[in-house]
C-alpha cells in the first residue's frame, strides 16, 4: 500500500531555527532515510520551497489564469512530502511519527488511490 | 554573555516584541517587558540551560513582568476606568500563553508592529530608526553607528517617533487598505536595514549579521501576509540573491573582492535557488515591473553565470535602462556604466561615469571613483586610473575596501 506523508508546518518555525537547529532536523531526515532503507521500504521524498514561491493555475471558461497562491489562509503550509510503500497503515503512521517535523507541525497520512475499484 | 546566547536573544527579539505588543496592546510597555525578559534570560539561561522555546519563555516572563508593573502602577495612581491596555492585561493574565499561540499569532503580530513603525507621519529616517530600535532591538549607539548619525540625533528621532505612535495607539485591526499603503514604507525600511547590514562586508554569512538575517525574516513575513502583492516577494528575491554572495566578498587577506573576481563556488546555493524561484513566480504573475523586481533580475543574471566571463552583460545593461526609467538615480547610472564597461563599451561607460561625477550628491561616493579607476585601467589610461583609485581610497573608511584599492594601485605604474 502506498501512502503519501504530507508535512505541514508553519513556515515561521523553520525560519526561526538557528543553523544548528536546522542541522538537527536534517539529521532527523537522514536517520529516517536510513531506517526506511534498513526496513526494506521503497520510498521517495522531497522538501518544498516556501509558499511565497508558489503559483496557482486555474482554467475557467477555457482561459488559463495564473495567480499567486496557495490561497488557503492556514498558518501551516505544505513543506515537503514522503511517498512510502508499506504493508499497512500502522507502518505508515510509525514512519510519519519519525519525520522530525511531527514535533512542530502536522504530518498528514494519505493512502494513494490505486484505482483497484476500476479493475 | 556568550556569543550563542546573544544570537538566540537577537533572533528572538522581533517576535517577542511583536507578540507582547499584541498581548499588552502597547508598544512602549512591550519594549520594557522585552528588555526585562532578556535581562532575566541572561541571568538564568547560562545556569538553567536555554529553554526549548526561547520565544515563549521570553513572552511569558515579559508578560508577567508587565502585569506586576501594572499592579504597582494601579496602587500608586488610579488608572482611568476605560484604559484598554489595562483591560487587555487582565485578560492576558487569565489565559496562559503556550508556545503554540506564540507561533501561530506571530506573522500577523509582526506585520502590525511593522505598520506601527512606518506611520506615514514619521518620515523614512524616523521609520527606520524606530524599526531598528523596536523590532530588531538595537541600542541607540548601534543604530547611530549603522545609520552614520550621532547617538543624540538618533535618540531624538526615536523619542519623537515614539511620541507619535503613543498618540495614535497600537494598530489593533488590520485593514487591507493599510497594508498596501504601508507596504512600500515597510519594504523601504526593510531594504535599508538589509543594506546597512550588507555594507559591513566583514560579516560573511547571513547568520553573522543580525541586520541581514532580520531583514530577510521580515520580508518573508510581509510576503506571506501580503500574498496578492508581489512587491514583498520581489524585495525578498533581491535580498536573497545578494545575501547569497556574502561569503565570497572577502579574500584570505581580508580584502574586498569585487563581483567579477569572486570565487563563485563560495556563493550560497540554497539562497540563490530560493531567490531565483521567487523571481520566476513574480515574473509569471505579469504585474507591472517594479524597482526591486528589476534589481532582483540583475542579481539573478549574475548568480546564473558560473564564471564572470559568462555574465550576460548586454541584458544587464538593458535591465539597468529599465531601472533608470522606473527609478532614476545617480547610483543606478554608476552601476549601469560599470555593466557597459564589462559589455565592451568602455568609452560610453567613461562618459556616463564622468557625467555622474558632475553630480554633487556623488562627490563622496567611493564606488563611483573605484568604477572610474576600473574603466580607465581597462581603457589603458593608467595615469587617470591611479588618480581615481587614490581618490576612492581616500574616501573609504572600510578596511576591506582599502585593502582592495591599495592592491589595484600597487599594480599600476
Amino acid at each position: 500500500m502506498q501512502y503519501l506523508l504530507l508535512i505541514y508546518e508553519a513556515e515561521a518555525i523553520w525560519e526561526s531555527k538557528s543553523e544548528e537547529e536546522k542541522q538537527v532536523v536534517l539529521a532527523g531526515h537522514g536517520a529516517l532515510h536510513d531506517r526506511l532503507s534498513a526496513d526494506g521500504i521503497t520510498f521517495s521524498g522531497e522538501p518544498l520551497m516556501p509558499t511565497t514561491t508558489a503559483l496557482s493555475v486555474r482554467k475557467r471558461d477555457g482561459r488559463v489564469q495564473v495567480t499567486d497562491g496557495p490561497f488557503a489562509e492556514t498558518k501551516e503550509a505544505l513543506a515537503g512530502f514522503y511517498l512510502v510503500d508499506v504493508p499497512d497503515i500502522e507502518a505508515a503512521l510509525t514512519y510519519a511519527a519519525l519525520i522530525p517535523h511531527s514535533e512542530t507541525g502536522t504530518i498528514e497520512v494519505r493512502p494513494l488511490d490505486d484505482h483497484s475499484d476500476l479493475l | 554573555m556568550s556569543a550563542n546566547l546573544d544570537l538566540i536573544l537577537r533572533a528572538a527579539h522581533p517576535q517577542v516584541v511583536a507578540t507582547l505588543s499584541r498581548v499588552l496592546g502597547d508598544v512602549e510597555r512591550a519594549m520594557d517587558a522585552t528588555q526585562e525578559a532578556m535581562l532575566r534570560a541572561v541571568q538564568k539561561w547560562p545556569q538553567q540551560g536555554t529553554p526549548e522555546q526561547p520565544v515563549a519563555w521570553l513572552v511569558t516572563v515579559g508578560r508577567n513582568h508587565a502585569i506586576d508593573q501594572l499592579r504597582r502602577d494601579q496602587r500608586s495612581v488610579a488608572l482611568p476606568a476605560d484604559d484598554p491596555a489595562g483591560d487587555r492585561l487582565h485578560h492576558a493574565g487569565a489565559d496562559l500563553l503556550d508556545a503554540r499561540d506564540v507561533h501561530e499569532a506571530d506573522d500577523e503580530d509582526m506585520l502590525k508592529l511593522l505598520l506601527t513603525c512606518v506611520r506615514p507621519q514619521l518620515g523614512s529616517g524616523a521609520q527606520l530608526a524606530l524599526m531598528l530600535k523596536v523590532v530588531v532591538g538595537l541600542s541607540v549607539e548601534e543604530i547611530a553607528q549603522a545609520l552614520l548619525a550621532t547617538p543624540l540625533s538618533i535618540e531624538k528621532r526615536i523619542t519623537r517617533a515614539k511620541r507619535a505612535i503613543a498618540d495614535d495607539g497600537y494598530e489593533t485591526a488590520l485593514e487591507d487598505g493599510d497594508l498596501s499603503v504601508g507596504c512600500d514604507a515597510i519594504l523601504k525600511s526593510i531594504y535599508l536595514m538589509f543594506n546597512t547590514g550588507y555594507g559591513r562586508i566583514e560579516e560573511s554569512r547571513v547568520e553573522d549579521s543580525a541586520l541581514v538575517a532580520n531583514a530577510l525574516r521580515l520580508a518573508r513575513i510581509t510576503g506571506r501576509m501580503l500574498r496578492r502583492d508581489s512587491r514583498p516577494r520581489s524585495l525578498l528575491a533581491l535580498m536573497l540573491l545578494s545575501a547569497a554572495r556574502m561569503p565570497a566578498r572577502l579574500d584570505a587577506e581580508g580584502a574586498y573582492v569585487p563581483l567579477h573576481e569572486q570565487d563563485r563556488s563560495r556563493w550560497n546555493k540554497a539562497l540563490i535557488q530560493e531567490g531565483t524561484a521567487l523571481l520566476h513566480a513574480v515574473f509569471a504573475l505579469r504585474h507591472p515591473p517594479y524597482g526591486y523586481q528589476i534589481q532582483a533580475a540583475i542579481s539573478a543574471l549574475h548568480c546564473r553565470a558560473d564564471h564572470a566571463q559568462d555574465t550576460d552583460w548586454v541584458q544587464i545593461v538593458g535591465l539597468y535602462d529599465a531601472l533608470e526609467k522606473h527609478d532614476p538615480s545617480p547610483v543606478v547610472a554608476v552601476n549601469r556604466a560599470v555593466a557597459q564597461a564589462f559589455a565592451g563599451a568602455t568609452d560610453e561607460a567613461l562618459a556616463a561615469l564622468e557625467a555622474a561625477a558632475a553630480e554633487k550628491s556623488l562627490a563622496e561616493y567611493q564606488p563611483l571613483y573605484a568604477a572610474l579607476g576600473f574603466v580607465q585601467a581597462r581603457r589603458g589610461d593608467l595615469a587617470a586610473a591611479r588618480l581615481h583609485y587614490e581618490r576612492a581610497a581616500a574616501l573609504t573608511h572600510n578596511e576591506a575596501h582599502h585593502r582592495y584599492l591599495s592592491r589595484q594601485l600597487s599594480v599600476l605604474p
